[in-house]
């Protein structure tokens, strides 16, 4: 989801007709200093990161002349700010304010539609002014087909406070910001905050904020945020690829790739709770399980890597191209950690013919991989683990324990275990697997 | 009865003669799901396993008055134009599978399928399968065993064919397994789904499966809570160590402004929903509530396509 950085965000609001103060981006603090110059007026120097509540985090300062603001920047620039180190900082005007607004458009997943909301207290998170002020918020549900009117800004506007000579100028400006920024730039979110009148009577955007939704990137090819330019090479790499890689801990141990969100937002949560650290999150699922050998030889470059786990229940996915396409990638790589395939779903049948074979040739190769799936007793090579219930769980316990981590269940307190009802589920699978006509379940109960 | 897909659904298969299309519509014929015509534009004329293609929607429709649901393959750049045409031909439901759709794009889709009264699913979902009935879309037809009692919905594929397959094994069998899908924007939502379900009498409890990301889990503990579903649900939701801000795999799925696991687990149970902790609970969960398995359900072989390339 690009998140535009506030500068990248006003370039667009100004190109747009949305007022934004006077202001440049700066790299260095000289930089910074001889723009406050060229403004010539008290400035404020914001560090420009891919978050919120910059403000409360000690990123912003006011400086009176241009060695304050060249002395602001340093403080500023290469530092590390809510997880994110500062390589550039905006210098702007600082504006006599007498009022503070809030204007947005956010998606409303539960209308399914875009919501418009406006306040009229700003500068404060969005959450708070609904907490404090719930009676200055106004919320406007759009028709995506009709979209938003002035009137209905208008009015909005009127019912939370606005004073009548500003409810024009607002409803302009709410009106631009949903036709000219969400709707053109097919925002996820948008924002002013705060919008503020000055005290010569202007309304400007004093800040801007504008994420752009990745699907609809290949609409807007003009625009390439910066926080993509800071990509690392594998993240690089996904996304030429196209396939879903967000890195975690570069120097965590066990690389997670699964077919699936679910299944690898599973793992995430059993591997962290055990106490071990996933390095990223991958999904090949989908339209993408034809790069799964592309996404091994990937995360095989992460430094500190003890195992790989490659995790697939496969619908739309297929198990048996999976399989082969891992396989293909780890004769070609000989990685030298150890890695565990799971491969249930379409295509099971395949997945383990390719699986059972497979393994003779790794043994043979000198090669750590184990394997399991859905139907297999782990009897059919030695490098197979038993499938069935434990489908899940057993390939996260045993990367964790090929990393040197004692794998051990620990969800959190509001989250309570039930293993009485697991212990239901073994009986009645050994109970039930044997009742069936597939071999391949018979066999299985046996070792339920 | 059945929900969404049924033994009275005559389908349409949208992309058809695409790898994928083609692919599975010879894999849902095989598994007993009627479909009578393909659309691909400009590949009127000709027949994908004996379905026959027309250039249009509308082409097909008065070829085949019959049908009633849409199956799309289409890839996302071309989801809603297809859509749309869906929608105009005057079928009442639409099966969207691509991911990656723009959600604005998604937005219209959904407001216009509300004004004509269609049923979407998707979009970014494997798909809909009644076992041993009907299947639509691109699902894991081994996990299933059937007909059976248990309604299953969730937003995920993976995680999902797991519990659809122990509760299969488990005797209860799945009546109606629906991919909701991993988008922030869908045509149906767990509040719509349950309602659905609530309604099928062949469904006797429900299991959801969800995710971070916006309040659709909420809305539905809403409803139990208000006492518009009352039939029991059991629910496992993933990512609780999700970090905040970072969009994993859905495009739905990211903390930002709410959407945590604990406030979705806090608001089920208080609405009374069983929710599990892992998914290998699940058979135990059902038990406790007194659902009776069905003796026959062991005795049928698993029903499955076996084309696998």
């Amino acid at each position: 989801m690009p998140y535009l950085l506030e500068y990248e965000a006003k370039q667009i609001f100004r190109k747009e007709g949305l007022t934004t103060p006077e202001g440049e981006v700066a790299e260095t603090p000289e930089q910074a200093k001889s723009f406050a110059e060229r403004i010539g007026k008290p400035v404020v120097i914001k560090i420009q990161i891919p978050a919120g509540r910059r403000g409360r985090a000690g990123g912003v300062k006011f400086a009176e002349n241009p060695d304050e603001a060249g002395k602001a920047a340093r403080e500023l620039i290469g530092k590390e700010f809510l997880g994110h180190k500062v390589n550039k900082v905006l210098v702007e005007e600082k504006l006599d304010i007498k009022k503070e607004f809030y204007i947005g458009v956010v998606n409303d997943r539960a209308a399914k539609s875009p919501a418009v909301l406006i306040s009229s207290e700003g500068g404060m998170e969005i959450e708070e002014i609904t907490q404090k002020f719930p009676e200055k918020l106004a919320k406007i549900n759009v028709d995506i087909f009709k979209g938003l009117q002035v009137f209905q800004a208008r009015n909005a506007a009127r019912k939370v406070g606005i004073p009548t000579e500003l409810i024009n100028s607002v409803a302009n400006m709410v009106y631009n910001l949903y036709w000219r920024i969400y709707r053109k730039y097919d925002a996820t979110f948008t924002e002013i905050n705060p919008l503020c009148l000055t005290s010569d009577g202007k309304l400007i955007a004093v800040d801007a904020r504008l994420s752009i939704d990745d699907d609809a990137m290949f609409r807007h090819k003009e625009i390439i945020p910066e926080t993509e330019k800071y990509l690392n090479e594998r993240e690089k790499h996904a996304k030429e690829k196209g396939y879903v890689y967000v890195e975690l801990d570069p120097n965590a141990e066990i690389a997670c790739i699964s077919n699936g969100a679910g299944l690898g937002m599973s793992v995430m949560d059993y591997v962290n709770e055990a106490g071990g650290r996933l390095a990223c999150f991958m999904d090949v699922g989908g339209r993408f399980y034809e790069l799964a050998g592309d996404a091994l030889k990937m995360v095989l470059t992460l430094p500190n890597l003890k195992a790989v786990l490659f995790h697939v229940y496969a619908g739309l996915t297929r198990a048996n191209v999976i399989a082969k396409g891992v396989c293909e990638a780890i004769k070609e790589v000989k990685p030298k950690i150890p890695i565990f395939i799971q491969v249930s779903g379409t295509g099971e049948k395949g997945a383990i013919e390719i699986m059972k074979k497979e393994s003779e040739e790794f043994k043979k190769m000198g090669l750590t991989v184990e394997w399991c799936s859905h139907t297999v007793t782990g009897e059919e090579s030695p490098s197979s683990h038993k499938g069935g219930v434990d489908v899940i769980e057993t390939p996260v316990k045993r990367v964790l324990e090929l990393c040197g981590i004692k794998y051990k269940r620990n969800p959190p307190k509001w989250l309570p275990e039930h293993p009485e009802w697991e212990k239901t589920t073994r009986e009645i699978m050994r109970k039930t697997l044997p009742l069936r006509p597939e071999p391949e379940y018979k066999e299985l109960a046996k070792y339920e | 009865m059945t929900v969404f897909a049924t033994e009275k659904t005559v389908a349409l298969v949208q992309g058809i003669t695409g790898k994928e299309g083609a692919f599975r519509t010879k894999r849902m014929l095989e598994y007993g799901t009627k479909i009578v015509a393909g659309v691909t534009p400009g590949k009127g004329g000709q027949e994908v396993y004996g379905v026959p293609v027309y250039d249009s929607v509308e082409e097909a429709v008065k070829a085949h008055p019959e049908i009633n649901t849409a199956v799309q393959f289409v890839p996302a750049r071309l989801a809603k134009d297809a859509s749309f045409e869906v929608i105009e031909a005057g079928i009442k439901n639409l099966l969207i599978i691509a991911e990656g759709i723009p959600f604005q794009d998604t937005m219209e889709i959904v407001t216009m399928g509300k004004e004509k009264g269609v049923t979407i699913v998707g979009p970014n979902t494997s798909g809909v399968i009644s076992p041993p009935i009907c299947e639509l879309g691109a699902c894991c037809q081994s996990a299933f065993h059937g007909p059976g009692k248990i309604g299953v919905i969730s937003t995920t594929g993976s995680v999902q064919w797991y519990v659809s397959r122990l509760i299969s094994l488990g005797g209860w069998g799945v009546s109606t397994m629906m991919q909701i899908g991993g988008d922030p924007i869908r045509g149906t939502d767990f509040p719509e789904a349950l309602l659905m379900y609530e309604k099928d009498p062949q469904t006797e409890a429900m299991v959801i499966i969800g995710e971070i990301g916006g309040d659709s889990e909420i809305r539905a503990a809403d409803l139990i809570e208000r006492g518009e579903v009352k039939k029991p649900v059991i629910a496992y939701i993933y990512a609780r160590t999700a970090p905040p801000g970072k969009r994993l795999g859905h495009a739905g799925a990211i903390i930002e402004r709410g959407g945590g696991v604990e406030a979705k687990v806090k608001a089920l149970q208080k609405a009374g929903a069983i929710v599990i902790t892992y998914p290998w609970e699940i058979l135990g969960a059902i038990k406790e509530l007194g659902i009776k398995t069905i003796p026959e359900l062991f005795k049928t072989p698993i029903k499955e396509s076996k084309i696998e390339e």
